[in-house]
């Protein structure tokens, strides 16, 4: 137990930013480039794993659920539906493992995003932030996108309300308009998705949006850090399901000064983890789990991070002095105390 | 206008009369804090020296090329002084003698505080009797807003640092970021230094490692009685005039001092001390009525919420971009949001944190001080005594000023407090 | 030995399509692979050029021989043929064969800007019919590189009554000026004129490189229309936008005429006049993609103008006229 303890003391002032790094350059190779290695892991995956690059290891659940939604009623309550539902229940079963860690560790876009931010801070241009108006008006953008993703391919089997059936070319609407499905292919020396698709109108529009989209991440991912992830409809998806996740974020209310520390350093600009001093679960919807609040906590035990229910990592005073100090900036006479 | 003032006989009369008693008053209290306990730790010698000689001239060992900037709250974010190379002062006085100095130009029934640092700062009396170059007055009571306008011949040196009624707002921290970056405009005009990413972020990175230290001393106490709260409280007043550098470097022999007494399960007090938390109006040396008063008493202070101590030095600055545009942000949270000043409404986050205080300490009494005319604790009072019955904790109000008038009353109801919580405590034992 | 070899079976295949088709002989800007090496396309219209000396160029044109574009043989001129070239100005200017074992090329100085004309003439009867072949070829010489001393607007067809009984033009559209090549899907239109004067009912054969055909007969005033069909599929990365290919056209006109050549006799006259030139993909195949990085870069610069000019508007110190660090 001891030992366990001691593990424990030691994760604690562990500088897990750095350590986030190293495991999205893994992730991020191993996401596009996994499946020159015959990797494969199935078409379920809770993240953006772009089929459309052909380096991919797997498939973004987000396609295999457009195309499993792709049915009449009738179709629905048949096999096909059972295997759209059972499609489901293995989406679940890669989620909850690491709940919203997939955006903070796992998605290449994520990543992507996180680099450009730490060109950004190299070259000093300082970042935006939503007033907290916008904020919550905005966040719910990535519900209606997730709405419609789920309504077209029914509306295009079905007949809603006695109106047509929706066009086909309207198949797998989101990866039409993801920057995923743009950029992705990039990294295998792929550039035959910048088009744009002159077959109709709908193509056209559809097509046009998705550079469209494509350029506003890389301008929107310098000026404001994580700018997709806020309208992602894969965050608004997994936060239905993260109180069942096994990776957790909880909050001891009582230890919280509300100092805001953590609200500054988060990189989606989360208010509520700061100010909410009720909620044990404090995964909000546009949480990724980096985990940078926790650093950023200077109260012991206020924010911890467990696996079911046991802390693997805690916020602590110790933790974060030893992070935020950098002693190389101090001329102190007695520097040996940085060292205990 | 003001050096013609000083010029006249009857000002040097006055500073030099008022220098005697100061340095009178300081030596009781010094007395009082050294020769009546036993154990005092031997590290807490420098800040004995610090206190004796404070209001001395050589005291300090300040360099004359630096300018000092005196601070009359704990809203100054002082990296911001650091770092545009000026020594900080916080200038709240304690003192009686000076009290009286302050009445010339307060009404009668103004806090002994405002009165006090009034009368040091307009006869010269701040600690180390600095002059200051700029006095920087955060508008957080009413008393405190109005100071500068008082006595016209120091007024000049006043900058009133405009401060929200409220902390939860994004209208107030979008206006207290404002007056942040006015009051660096300000410290560059009067410094003639320019505010720099790298000296700011150099004095954060100082002023947190005092931080560290200062929590490190904090968890030693509240876990083994091994000091006494009469010399926390000291310890913290010392950061009001000492240089950081070297608060930091004593302050982490201490604390190596004190860690040798928990080893060894040296104890300051017995078992049975009550352990008390300190809380409301704020206890400035030399004005240690109550401190002192609890512990002669035979009570032990385990922590004070102050802003003279803990709310001064307790929260952080976290910056996840170490440029101005994020560190500016990042400090003027730090000296808004977690705040528990009762200026701000609401202020339940007072509440809260005295809770978990008692909680995590170990608390078995809470003594409540109000300064007579301190108007915003006078009326936290009631909220926090409903907070305390409502968690079953027993607690003193005080109302009292910086006279000795009263310390026979207090003696009674101190000592009958501190008999009912030795009582109450055997009950649950048994 | 080998060349020999390959001399004997260039003939036997030579007479085998004579035989069969009655091979048209026609000019062609490729070189035969062995010669490739020596010879250099030039210029933005890729004209087959030799080094001479002190880095002077001669236009380099070879005699070919079938009716596909790929696969027509390297044939040796005849010494009874009529070889002329007009320079831009219409004079007749000198024109140099060389000839090696099985191949014939025609090689000359293209000083002046403007469409240069080959032809090569022919005549001979074969069985009761008198066959005048003419293998022509404009040859458009502009280098960007000179300047653009002439207005950059089309340039009309010449034509040479005098010299060619039928000739075959390439009409011009408003499009056609120095830097002008026909792309895929577009209409060519071509004119058919017999002793200068538009030719009805001239059977026309254009042959693309791949060897797709299509025959049409002339109308009343000489005209035959050919849409050039996209024969280049390739994957979008080694896409060429600025590929090569040629087209073959061949006019035919049998009329019914008796008299005597060289000492035979001959019921019919055949004109038969080729024409080749060059075309290229169709913009077509990669303007979404064009259009694609083109929306992409305007959403960038627009957004990113967009995002700065917002920001400078809602910058906390500007709004207040604070000195403050540059890094806000």
């Amino acid at each position: 137990m001891n030992y366990l303890q001691n593990i424990k003391h030691k994760a604690d002032r562990a500088n897990v930013s750095r350590l986030r790094f190293w495991i999205q350059l893994f992730t991020f190779l191993l996401i596009v480039y996994g499946g020159y290695f015959f990797i494969h892991i199935g078409s379920q995956v809770p993240t953006f794993a772009c089929p459309y690059n052909q380096g991919s290891p797997g498939t973004c659940y987000l396609i295999a659920m457009q195309h499993g939604l792709h049915l009449t009623w009738s179709e629905l309550v048949s096999y096909r539906g059972l295997a759209f539902f059972t499609g489901f229940l293995t989406f679940i079963g890669f989620f909850i493992v690491f709940n919203k860690a997939w955006c903070g560790f796992i998605c290449p876009l994520g990543t992507l995003q996180d680099w450009i931010t730490k060109l950004r801070y190299k070259i000093g241009i300082r970042f935006s932030r939503y007033d907290s108006a916008s904020f919550q008006k905005l966040k719910k953008i990535k519900y209606v996108i997730l709405v419609l993703l789920i309504a077209i391919p029914l509306g295009m089997s079905n007949s809603f309300f006695g109106l047509a059936p929706i066009n086909h070319d309207m198949q797998s609407p989101f990866c039409q308009v993801c920057p995923g499905r743009t950029i992705l292919p990039l990294a295998s020396a792929d550039t035959s998705q910048i088009f744009i698709d002159f077959t109709n109108k709908t193509t056209l529009v559809m097509s046009t949006l998705g550079i469209l989209i494509t350029a506003l991440f890389f301008v929107g991912a310098f000026a404001k850090k994580r700018f997709f992830c806020f309208f992602c409809p894969m965050s608004a998806l997994q936060f239905l399901f993260s109180r069942i996740g096994i990776l957790r974020l909880t909050k001891n209310g009582s230890n919280c000064t509300r100092c805001g520390n953590c609200n500054r350093v988060c990189d989606v600009g989360i208010i509520g983890i700061a100010e909410d001093i009720t909620s044990k679960y404090i995964v909000k919807d546009d949480c990724m789990m980096c985990f940078k609040c926790v650093e950023a906590c200077p109260e012991d035990n206020c924010l911890d991070v467990r696996v079911f229910n046991a802390k693997i990592f805690s916020s602590t005073q110790e933790g974060f002095f030893k992070r935020y100090i950098q002693p190389n900036e101090l001329s102190l006479k007695n520097e040996k105390n940085d060292e205990r | 206008m003001m050096k013609d003032n000083q010029q006249t006989d009857r000002f040097q009369r006055v500073v030099k009369a008022a220098s005697i008693h100061y340095d009178m008053e300081i030596g009781k209290t010094m007395a009082a804090i050294t020769d009546d306990f036993p154990d005092n730790p031997a590290a807490m010698k420098y800040f004995y020296e610090k206190h004796r000689n404070l209001i001395r001239n050589d005291s300090n060992g300040k360099l004359p090329s630096k300018k000092t900037i005196a601070t009359l709250c704990i809203h100054v974010p002082v990296e911001l002084i650091l770092a545009v190379g000026a020594i900080p002062v916080r200038s709240c006085a304690g003192a009686f003698t000076t009290e009286q100095l302050g009445a010339e130009f307060l009404p009668a029934k103004s806090c002994p505080m405002v009165k006090s640092t009034l009368g040091a700062i307009s006869y010269n009396l701040l600690h180390g009797k600095v002059q200051p170059d700029l006095i920087i007055n955060p508008a957080t009571c009413d008393q405190k807003k109005k100071l500068g306008e008082i006595n016209e011949e120091i007024s000049e040196k006043f900058y009133l640092l405009e401060m929200p009624s409220t902390k939860d707002s994004e209208e107030s921290r979008e206006y207290w970021l404002q007056t942040v970056f006015k009051l660096i405009r300000k410290l560059e005009s009067v410094t003639g230094n320019k505010l720099t990413a790298k000296s700011l972020k150099r004095a954060i990175q100082e002023v947190a490692h005092a931080q560290r230290l200062y929590r490190k001393f904090n968890h030693i106490r509240t876990s083994a009685p091994v000091i006494l709260g009469k010399d926390a409280l000291l310890v913290t007043n010392a950061f009001f005039f000492d240089d950081l550098e070297s608060w930091s470097f004593h302050l982490n022999l201490l604390n190596e001092e004190l860690e040798n007494r928990m080893k060894t399960g040296f104890r300051v007090v017995n078992e049975r001390a009550p352990r008390i938390l300190l809380t409301g109006s704020p206890s400035v040396f030399p004005n240690m009525k109550m401190p002192l008063l609890v512990e002669e008493l035979g009570g032990f202070i385990v922590s004070e919420e102050f802003c003279s101590s803990s709310r001064m030095l307790w929260d952080t600055v976290a910056v996840d971009e170490w440029h101005l545009y994020d560190m500016i942000p990042a400090l003027a949270d730090r000296y808004l949001k977690p705040s528990t000043c009762p200026n701000f409404s609401p202020n339940t986050d007072r509440i809260r944190k005295l809770l978990s205080a008692i909680e995590e300490y170990k608390i078995d009494g809470v003594v409540c001080q109000t300064f007579t005319g301190c108007q915003l604790y006078d009326m936290e009072t009631r909220i926090i005594a409903k907070a305390m019955e409502q968690a079953g904790i027993q607690t003193l109000f005080v109302e009292t000023d910086y006279s000795p008038e009263d310390i026979g009353q207090l003696t009674t109801r101190v000592e009958a407090f501190l008999h009912s919580l030795k009582h109450n405590r055997k009950k649950q034992l048994i | 030995m080998k060349l020999l070899l390959r001399a004997v079976l260039a003939f036997c295949i030579l007479m085998m399509f004579s035989l069969q088709t009655g091979a048209q002989i026609w000019i062609s800007n490729s070189a035969p692979k062995e010669s490739s090496s020596k010879v250099a396309l030039t210029g933005m219209h890729k004209l087959s050029t030799l080094r001479g000396k002190r880095g002077s160029t001669k236009v380099i044109q070879w005699l070919r021989s079938g009716s596909s574009v790929e696969e027509s043989l390297f044939s040796q001129a005849d010494s009874s043929a009529v070889l002329l070239l007009f320079d831009p100005q219409k004079q007749k200017v000198a024109v140099e064969t060389i000839a090696d074992h099985y191949s014939s090329a025609f090689v000359f100085n293209n000083t002046d800007e403007g469409f240069y004309n080959l032809f090569y003439l022919t005549e001979k009867v074969h069985n009761d019919t008198l066959l005048i072949a003419c293998a022509s070829r404009e040859i458009l010489n502009h280098s960007c590189r000179n300047g653009h001393a002439k207005e950059l607007k089309y340039i009309p067809y010449k034509t040479f009554a005098d010299a060619i009984p039928m000739q075959i033009v390439r009409e011009r559209t408003k499009a056609d000026d120095l830097h002008y090549f026909v792309t895929s899907g577009e209409f060519v239109t071509f004119r058919a004129l017999y002793d200068g004067k538009p030719a009805e009912g001239v059977k026309m054969t254009l042959v693309s490189q791949k060897g797709w055909k299509k025959v049409l007969f002339t109308d009343d005033e000489g005209i035959a229309s050919f849409e050039i069909i996209q024969d280049y599929f390739t994957n979008w990365n080694v896409f060429d936008v600025k590929k090569i290919h040629n087209y073959l056209l061949i006019a035919e006109k049998t009329f019914t005429e008796t008299g005597i050549h060289q000492q035979k006799a001959f019921t019919h006259i055949k004109y038969v006049t080729t024409y080749s030139e060059a075309y290229l993909p169709a913009k077509t195949n990669y303007m979404s993609f064009v259009w694609g990085l083109i929306v992409f870069f305007i959403t960038v610069i627009a957004s990113s103008i967009a995002v700065y000019v917002y920001r400078n508007r809602r910058n906390v110190l500007k709004k207040h006229n604070y000195e403050l660090p540059s890094k806000y």
